[in-house]
């Protein structure tokens, strides 16, 4: 004796194409939106600055928000990067990019002190301590002038590590740096792709 | 070590590039100037500048216009490569034209870079003429070359990170932007990013907020917002959201006039129960 099933009515499609466009769509923005409001992939707030750091971000004239962002160049990295279609599935790659940023430092009275100070010796050689020349003078003003000219981020001239290492450590943290896992969508926003997806699906 | 040392980031060869330029217009410059210093005999610029001021100055306009324009050429080149590399070939799965859009960003920063190396020479120029009319001490002269080509160095360098930043933002942004009736449900964009003082009038008017359509904004720059947000170096980045999600999430929406059309959207909203203070 046999059993026969029939199902009336639409079934659900893989549109791999729009499940892919989906996810382009949506995941870069909602991970930017929710580490702007400070809030790691479990929706939860992100482990706070050290007072050392915030004291440079107030140095520097920035916002002490914990958003990871200095230059603003991880945040805009972050994009689809990969996507690959099969029959049954979809993988989409969202990632920071390999570039690099500026690195950024506080001003700091502090180092023009210690600058003229090497020149003048007083931490080259056990015992001398001479005057510094009419040129060293000036430069330790200008030096001075410069890191005391008000609350600014200075270019140091150097790079940053590449975004997606820079991501990395910040996800997963360093031995001097606590974790703060920003890559990923929280519960609610999975729910909502998930919701879009099906909808796709059933379209 | 710093990122620019370090092998491996594709951004850093266009960081590598201006490196060079920077170095061997320096170089070539400097050696001009330090032919002052050859002449036996005479041992500061006051002394000879009557002789050989107005030689100098032809020696080095001429390498500039030379050296300066074919340099900036092949950098901005060298330069559309490597970033066309960091932002890397999007997804096959992108429209077409959102990946059209991407080259032309892409191509655009060529004009960036040798407009920074054009105006710096204009400026190289004049410092130079400064020195020799005036008598200044060559030592001056030397380090007012020097200071102006790492200030060019660092724009155009600028010039790069812009560029690449601003082709992030529109790989995300166009894509939204783009809404097929079938399948796709419309976005609003959040403007995310750090509030201080240092916000430019545009950011501090719109960090914070949901807006309809960034490309109908204006940032009084030039630029377009979708881009480059509040303009060069801006910190700030477009969030697509959904409307249901950034209303859930306390977001008000403007237009572009800067009307709360928020109440527009309202009946879409699937729970109006959680509303956070984003500050």
């Amino acid at each position: 004796m046999g059993v026969t099933v029939t199902k009336r009515g639409r079934m659900p499609k893989f549109n791999a194409q729009g499940i892919a466009r989906e996810i382009q769509r949506f995941a870069p923005g909602a991970i930017v939106e929710r580490v702007g409001r400070g809030l790691d992939v479990k929706g939860q707030p992100f482990a706070g600055y050290s007072a050392r750091y915030r004291r440079q971000l107030k140095r520097m004239g920035e916002d002490p928000k914990v958003d990871l962002r200095l230059s603003g160049g991880l945040m805009n990295s972050v994009k689809a990067r990969d996507a690959t279609l099969r029959a049954d599935s979809v993988e989409v790659v969202i990632a920071p990019d390999t570039g690099t940023s500026p690195q950024y430092r506080a001003p700091s009275e502090r180092r023009a002190y210690r600058q003229a100070s090497l020149a003048e010796g007083r931490f080259a050689e056990r015992g001398v301590a001479r005057t510094l020349t009419k040129a060293e003078g000036r430069a330790f003003a200008k030096s001075l002038k410069y890191e005391t000219a008000g609350a600014r981020r200075i270019d140091t001239g150097r790079r940053s590590p590449p975004h997606n290492i820079v991501g990395y450590w910040l996800h997963f943290g360093t031995p001097t740096m606590r974790a703060r896992p920003w890559m990923g969508l929280d519960p609610k926003q999975e729910a909502y792709l998930l919701k879009r997806i099906a909808e796709i699906m059933w379209k | 070590m710093s990122g620019a040392d370090a092998a491996g980031p594709v951004a850093d060869s266009a960081i590598g590039d201006l490196r060079a330029v920077r170095d061997a217009l320096q170089r070539d410059l400097l050696r001009v100037l330090l032919q002052l210093d050859t002449n036996p005999g005479e041992d500061s610029l006051v002394r000879r500048q009557g002789q050989t001021a107005v030689a100098v100055y032809r020696q080095i306009e001429r390498r500039l216009a030379d050296l300066g324009d074919e340099i900036a050429n092949v950098t901005g080149a060298r330069a559309v490569e490597a970033v066309a590399a960091v932002v890397g070939a999007p997804p096959a799965t992108l429209p077409l034209d959102v990946r059209a859009e991407l080259d032309q960003i892409v191509n655009g920063q060529i004009g960036d870079v040798v407009a920074v190396f054009r105006a710096a020479n204009d400026e190289i120029r004049q410092a130079v003429a400064r020195g020799i009319t005036t008598g200044g001490s060559l030592a001056d002269l030397v380090s007012a070359v020097s200071d102006q080509m790492d200030v060019t160095f660092r724009q155009a360098q600028a010039a790069v990170d812009a560029a690449v930043m601003a082709a992030g933002r529109r790989a995300v942004v166009s894509i939204a932007l783009d809404v097929e009736e079938d399948t796709d449900e419309q976005m609003v964009f959040v403007y995310v990013g750090p509030r201080d003082a240092k916000n430019r009038p545009f950011c501090r008017q719109w960090v914070g907020k949901a807006v309809v359509d960034p490309r109908k904004l204006d940032n009084k720059q030039g630029l377009p917002v979708e881009d480059y947000c509040g303009g060069y170096n801006c910190r700030h980045s477009w969030a697509p959201t959904p409307i249901p999600l950034a209303l859930e999430n306390g977001y008000r929406i403007y237009d572009e006039t800067g009307a709360d059309v928020t109440e527009r959207f309202r009946p879409r909203m699937l729970e109006a129960s959680a509303v956070v203070d984003v500050g």
